[in-house]
């Protein structure tokens, strides 16, 4: 395997952004993934890392910290019942492995103006109202 | 129920695809369906456990993860998600909301100054 040579400052920005997209996860409960596929654009090989691995490789990163965030979100709020969470977690896992086998297949420039829009706009109302 | 199941498949499909900084259900847990902000976010992160831990599965044998920076990555950000933890169950469920906000008002920007070179 090639060894990569970590510089001081690549090592600040694991460790700087790993820690932000934690705060932000336990905060948020979203969100932490956009800044680690920012981070993880300057820190893999640009070579050999396309844009799936990078974002398969910011999913990887996001799961056990919502793992970690869960276990103490959870001892501070309290947990739904399994009854109400349900209707979510069921099309939630289909859904995950519908997406992921989609990933780079369809048009993304046209979704991505699309829920880049619905989101912004959603954050507006959230911010605002 | 049958909305909440079809928009969770929906969010989590687009989630997959890399679109909504995973904040889709929140969207529609607090804009549409009025849930308060907290309970909310809980339920978002237990429901991003299961669709990344099934498009996960997907990445591992397809794609080149980088072990070695996820773990490195993830150690740093346990120590954040305490803090951020704390934070969400201390501040008021408004300051909340709109900190969710500015969050998807940043996530859209970015998504729609996306040019097709990058990603």
């Amino acid at each position: 395997m090639k060894s990569t040579a970590k510089t001081f400052a690549q090592l600040s920005l694991i460790a700087g952004c790993g820690f932000a997209a934690g705060v932000i996860n336990g905060l948020l409960g979203a969100g932490s993934g956009v800044l680690l596929v920012y981070a993880l654009r300057s820190i893999l090989p640009r070579h050999s890392a396309g844009s799936r691995d990078i974002f398969a490789n910011a999913i990887a990163t996001v799961l056990p910290l919502s793992f970690f965030s869960a276990l103490s979100y959870f001892q501070k709020v309290s947990l739904p019942p399994l009854t109400e969470l349900m209707p979510y977690l069921l099309p939630g896992l289909l859904g995950g492995l519908i997406g992921a086998r989609l990933l780079g297949k369809l048009p993304e420039a046209v979704i991505q103006k699309i829920f880049g829009t619905v989101v912004l706009i959603s954050g507006a109302a959230m911010l605002f109202r | 129920m049958l909305i909440d199941m079809i928009a969770a498949l929906l969010a989590s499909i687009l989630s997959g695809l890399g679109v909504g900084s995973g904040g889709l259900l929140v969207i529609y847990l607090t804009l549409w369906g009025e849930m308060e902000q907290r309970l909310a976010q809980g339920i978002n992160l237990l429901f991003f456990l299961a669709s990344g831990c099934a498009a996960l599965v997907h990445h591992i044998v397809r794609r080149h993860l980088y072990w070695r920076i996820i773990f490195w990555l993830t150690l740093f950000g346990i120590g954040g998600t305490f803090l951020g933890t704390a934070l969400a169950a201390a501040l008021p469920s408004a300051l909340l909301r709109r900190l969710f906000g500015g969050m998807l008002v940043i996530s859209g920007i970015l998504t729609l100054m996306r040019r097709k070179s990058d990603r």
